[in-house]
């Protein structure tokens, strides 16, 4: 049987509101030592910090792949705090990468209706898909392209006919 | 009189106005006696489509479970006229929904149809704003479809290269939007409907001659919701609070015309602070905070304790729902004059209206509801009064949704139609 997490990470990001994540994980883990880990000068609020055990500054407000420095320092400043359960606010393929060199045994992200959803991808897996992906979307979007600019639409047909006997749209109930 | 709504997107706890516009209107309804059915759409896949529990709703309601392939022109169609076809309604409501809505109009036209329009989705298949380069593009995909299919594809190209959308390039890619048969489809849907709605005058305007029955019917908030409270009175050197709610991250939404006036009277006065829902705390000033994405209860607490509320949009924003909300709470709103905004805010009486991207005009109506607190309360009075005559939801319902229910029920029996046709 999986031993119950009792470190646990509540990552802030973009997705849900913060203070949803942060009820979700103490219902998931109401025994467990949560840790907000939030950007730098995130006005966290009472209510949020009234959920957690601990709240955890990143150094930055900010991290872009242009950066990597600060990357690094925010890897191992999660690494070091040795969650047990890593949660994030939303799927996307840097969070799962984060998640990935998080060290968490459990790497979760909170869904839009409070459930938890594994996530599961190594990084490499993670790295595999975007490839994929980018194989595929950049091969539709030519066919699109190709329909878009070649294939032309007709007007004339479509929207012929269709006004009121005194040519005007019926614009009522008009007050509010 | 069995009234069905159909919606593609419904989520509730909801994920934005046409989630809360559907389930205010289908609890009206329901409470003044009109049988009423919703049918949701729901994808395991994509937390934008059907979050919601059906049972726990106050109305009954009929979730469709689509896997991510049955989200297409065939299926949805298919599973939604099938289930509506169960009930026997006798008018049909299609709310929320993008490229996928006119398929699913189109399978349920052997009713009387009313098509719901929450922004410019008819309009503008770029990503239903009908904004571009800063500006309200004068296109319209009815009228203009060659200029404005490119354009479609170019504000959708980053997430179709990358093969990761959300549910507006989603629809995009399953309804086929991008081939020319699109076009005449969504015509002739929006001919077959009996009544179109939307939100303001500049998108019926959009629908000269293509419609002879467009109406307009505004949003709205619950009133018991929002107790009116003055704003408590500010000690010594307590800072006045200018709250700007919503996606504000979004440029169309105008927070650079905030900044610019924020910036303005921070050189002249430091008796205030500007709080603006962003997620990025690297804007933090002196005067200028960023508060994150908030709960819905949050922000109401937000406008109890804010002065002064400014809904600063550049677009033609279709509605307006935060200035109606800060107008229930009880505050001075300092709007735009565009979209729905120019019809909710009083100019002198509720608020304050400015032209888009006018930092100077905002600045200076800032600065006088800032010195003048008689102002303030005088003008949060009279918008909580105003949001509670024109906009509770209540009104709403009575007001604009018995007169097309019975008009288009009395067509139907008028015309002796069966209510339901032999689909083939």
């Amino acid at each position: 049987m999986t031993q119950k997490p009792t470190k646990v990470c509540a990552f802030y990001s973009k997705g849900r509101t913060y203070l949803d994540v942060l009820q979700c994980v103490r219902q998931r883990y109401p025994e467990a030592h949560v840790s907000a880990v939030i950007p730098a000068r995130y006005p966290i609020s009472r209510e949020e910090t009234a959920l957690v055990d601990e709240v955890v500054e990143t150094e930055r407000t900010r991290y872009s792949l242009r950066e990597i420095r600060p990357l690094i320092r925010l890897v191992r400043q999660i690494r070091a705090a040795h969650f047990d359960a890593f949660v994030v606010m939303f799927d996307s393929p840097r969070l799962r990468i984060l998640s990935a060199l998080s060290g968490a045994r459990q790497r979760l992200f909170c869904r839009m209706d409070g459930e938890f959803a594994p996530l599961h991808s190594s990084v490499p897996g993670v790295m595999a898909d975007v490839l994929v992906r980018s194989i595929r979307g950049r091969a539709a979007y030519a066919y699109i392209w190709l329909i878009v600019r070649l294939l032309h639409v007709s007007t004339t047909d479509a929207t012929r006919n269709r006004t009121s006997p005194d040519g005007k749209c019926r614009e009522a109930d008009h007050e509010g | 009189m069995r009234v069905a709504f159909v919606d593609l997107f419904f989520s509730w706890p909801p994920h934005g106005g046409a989630d809360v516009d559907l389930y205010n209107v289908a609890l009206c309804l329901h409470k003044m006696g009109y049988e009423i059915h919703v049918f949701i759409a729901a994808s395991e896949d994509s937390w934008e489509r059907g979050t919601v529990d059906p049972a726990t709703l106050p109305f009954p309601a009929t979730r469709l479970d689509f896997t991510p392939r049955q989200i297409n022109r065939y299926e949805m169609p298919r599973r939604f006229r099938a289930a509506v076809d169960a009930w026997k309604p006798d008018v049909v409501f299609v709310c929320d929904g993008f490229f996928l809505k006119p398929y699913v109009s189109e399978a349920l036209n052997h009713y009387p149809i009313v098509l719901r329009y929450f922004a410019y989705e008819l309009v503008c298949p770029r990503d239903s704003r009908l904004f571009l380069n800063g500006a309200t593009c004068p296109m319209n995909y009815l009228r203009t479809p060659e200029t404005c299919r490119p354009c479609s594809l170019e504000g959708m190209a980053d997430e179709i290269k990358r093969w990761r959308f959300l549910s507006w390039t989603q629809e995009y890619i399953a309804a086929r939007a991008f081939m020319p048969g699109y076009y005449p489809l969504l015509i002739q849907s929006l001919k077959h409907s009996r009544v179109i709605v939307v939100s303001n005058p500049l998108h019926v305007r959009q629908l000269e001659g293509i419609h002879p029955d467009v109406r307009i019917i505004p949003g709205g908030v619950n009133i018991e919701d929002f107790s009116y409270s003055s704003p408590a009175p500010k000690g010594i050197g307590e800072k006045k609070i200018i709250f700007m709610p919503g996606r504000v991250e979004d440029p169309a939404k105008g927070m650079a015309t905030l900044r610019e006036a924020g910036g303005r009277l921070a050189r002249e006065r430091g008796d205030f602070e500007i709080h603006v829902t962003h997620t990025d705390f690297t804007i933090n000033s002196d005067w200028l905070k960023a508060i994150g994405w908030r709960k819905h209860a949050e922000i109401m607490d937000l406008y109890k304790r804010s002065d002064i509320c400014v809904v600063p949009s550049i677009w033609q924003e279709p509605f307006g729902l935060v200035a109606v909300e800060a107008m229930a709470s009880g505050r001075p709103v300092c709007a735009t004059r565009v979209g729905g905004l120019q019809d909710i805010v009083v100019h002198g009486e509720t608020g304050f209206l400015f032209d888009a991207g006018d930092g100077q005009s905002l600045a200076a109506h800032l600065a006088r509801l800032l010195d003048d607190a008689d102002l303030r309360q005088r003008m949060g009075e009279a918008g909580h009064k105003r949001a509670a005559e024109e906009y509770d939801w209540k009104r709403i319902a009575e007001r604009y949704y018995p007169p097309i229910i019975v008009e288009l029920a009395r067509d139907v029996s008028a015309q002796n139609r069966p209510s339901i046709q032999d689909p083939k």
